[in-house]
């Protein structure tokens, strides 16, 4: 019998900055940045906040807090739905983009880069009214002055598995991932122990075990509990400690390998993973090991790689995979995963196409020896942050990229694709879809739902299961569809 | 299947299969790409220098952020 599919979505907030030295308000310059969105299908779209709950959580509790609900005339301000299915908006103090729902791994390296693209396509609108370079961007999770923002992985797991065998299996894996995915930082945050370079960007951060909130005292595993789906069949996984990267393989590793240790979780196979006496410390530790040597401290004593304790996983999951072919791109990821930790122990910088930190320690390394510059000089910081922006002429990964010296998976013309095109085998079709036919006669589209104008009113159409309102089950709803009246009495008439 | 590499094949595949008839592999094939990727960098030095802000350093000096999620 075929696997159940994967459900999996990230988020990833974006620094900005403006060159306007009288324009350094974060929220303004975030809603302005937002509102210069090209090809908004629906410029006027509102998101439907009536599905959100940010404040209860895993274990049933509800925090003390406000429930967001802005008028609509900041609604529209703040949000941007995208016509990928996707969401572009104004979270806090930062733009913010989703992707839309997907069940493949690669899938969600094409519309996170398709993310990228719409924020720079934004950005050089921002450009073009001015007349002058405006606004900078990145998607990196810190300012390198103890602030720092967030990239969240979502994965849907079934409510019927144990929080509890969730938070004990998949901490481990959460704090040992950065030794290929971590993006690299000059410098530590937070008083932590000086190093000059580090592998994780939020590793600073990182201060509590398990807690519900996102801010401050941040979690390794976060309890929010609002899964845009029915809650007595699923959760959403909220997944906060992991960085935003630039590299392709780097994501297509991170997120791959996050959903098929879920999944041999779920099933209660996890097998052979070592003990880990103190996560927040090992979270630390690695980070600041460029070596990847035995930091991680074991129950009952003894201590490991993050090597180590990755390749368990992986054998679980290989084990796993040899009785459950997987879909899509996961075969690949475990074959990648694999060749990825072979490189990292024969030489932890030699995967230096494909690891973001890996990547930017040697540029930024061999231009400090070549300029005879220290670790601790303000080029090296600057170096950092530029790694990440997302003008393709001014990044240098952007720059790395087009001398041929980082690997990719997706090409451009498909990122280009993917900024217009909602994935067709998930919910995020049918949302896309409304969007691309119906614009303006969209007034507001959730996660979990789609609110219509037709004839005289508002219809609120829920998409409460993510694998329905796919291609598959949804195209024949939008066959000589002649209009927002007509796909209603479609749905009312039992499609 | 995941999409194969997209960029055009660096210097150091063609070095890579030469040098591995002559020397033990592992080690020559990571020091033969080292070395090649050395070069790269090298030839990327310039150019990170024209990309680099002007003011990079007083840019990201003044670079700061609201904390987020």
């Amino acid at each position: 019998m075929p696997l159940r599919p994967f459900l999996m979505g990230s988020e990833t907030e974006f620094g900005i900055g403006c060159l306007d030295p009288r324009e350094q308000n974060h929220i303004t310059n975030s809603l302005r940045l937002v509102g210069f969105c090209p090809d908004l299908p629906a410029p006027d779209c509102l998101w439907d906040y009536d599905g959100e709950n940010p404040l209860l959580d895993l274990f049933g509790h509800t925090a003390e807090g406000e429930r967001e609900d802005p008028d609509p005339y900041a609604n529209r301000a703040l949000n941007k739905p995208q016509v990928n299915g996707g969401r572009l908006y104004v979270d806090g103090a930062h733009p913010e983009y989703c992707t839309p729902e997907v069940t493949d791994p690669l899938d969600l390296v094409r519309y996170e880069a398709a993310g990228e693209r719409i924020l720079d396509a934004s950005r050089q609108m921002a450009e073009r009214a001015s007349g002058r370079p405006h606004f900078v961007l990145y998607k990196n999770n810190s300012d390198g002055k103890g602030n720092s923002y967030g990239y969240h992985e979502n994965v849907l797991v079934p409510r019927a598995v144990p929080v509890e065998r969730l938070v004990r299996d998949l901490i481990p894996f959460l704090v040992t991932r950065q030794i290929f995915c971590g993006a690299g930082k000059v410098g530590v945050e937070n008083g932590r122990p000086a190093v000059p370079f580090q592998i994780s960007q939020r590793a600073d951060f990182f201060e509590s075990l398990v807690e519900l909130n996102t801010m401050v005292r941040r979690p390794l595993f976060n309890t929010r509990d609002e899964p845009h789906a029915d809650p007595a069949d699923w959760m959403r996984l909220h997944v906060i400690p992991a960085d935003a990267n630039m590299s392709q393989v780097s994501t297509f590793l991170k997120v791959g390998t996050l959903a098929l240790v879920l999944r041999v979780i779920e099933d209660d196979a996890l097998s052979g993973v070592p003990r880990v006496a103190a996560p927040l410390d090992a979270f630390g530790a690695i980070s600041r090991d460029l070596t990847l040597g035995p930091t991680v401290a074991l129950e009952g004593g003894g201590r490991a790689t993050p090597i180590d304790v990755q390749r368990a996983y992986l054998e679980s999951v290989k084990a796993y995979a040899g009785n459950h072919p997987l879909p899509g791109a996961f075969p690949e990821v475990v074959r990648r995963w694999e060749q990825i930790l072979d490189a990292l122990q024969a030489d932890p910088l030699s995967p230096e196409r494909e690891v973001d930190w890996v990547i930017k320690y040697r540029m930024i390394d061999t231009y400090l020896q070549h300029k005879g510059l220290p670790w601790d000089s303000p080029r090296a910081k600057a170096m950092d942050l530029q790694y990440h922006d997302l003008n393709p002429a001014k990044g240098l990964y952007h720059t790395l990229n087009a001398r041929g010296m980082v690997e990719t998976l997706v090409p451009p013309a498909e990122v280009e694709r993917a900024a217009r095109e909602a994935p067709e085998d998930t919910r995020a079709w049918f949302r896309g879809q409304c969007l691309a036919r119906f614009g303006k006669a969209v007034y507001g589209v959730s996660w979990s739902s789609v609110l219509l104008t037709a004839g005289s009113g508002i219809r609120r159409i829920p998409t409460l299961n993510p694998f329905k309102g796919t291609r598959a089950i949804a195209a024949p709803l939008f066959d000589g569809c002649a209009g927002t009246e007509d796909l209603v009495d479609r749905l009312e008439a039992g499609g | 299947m995941a999409q194969k590499k997209t960029t055009k094949p660096t210097p150091s595949k063609e070095a890579e299969k030469e040098s591995q008839a002559e020397a033990p592999p592992e080690k020559s094939t990571v020091t033969e790409k080292g070395k090649e990727l050395a070069e790269d960098l090298d030839k990327l030095m310039d150019e990170i220098d024209d990309v680099l802000e002007k003011n990079a350093e007083e840019f990201v000096k003044n670079y700061v952020q609201k904390g987020g999620e």
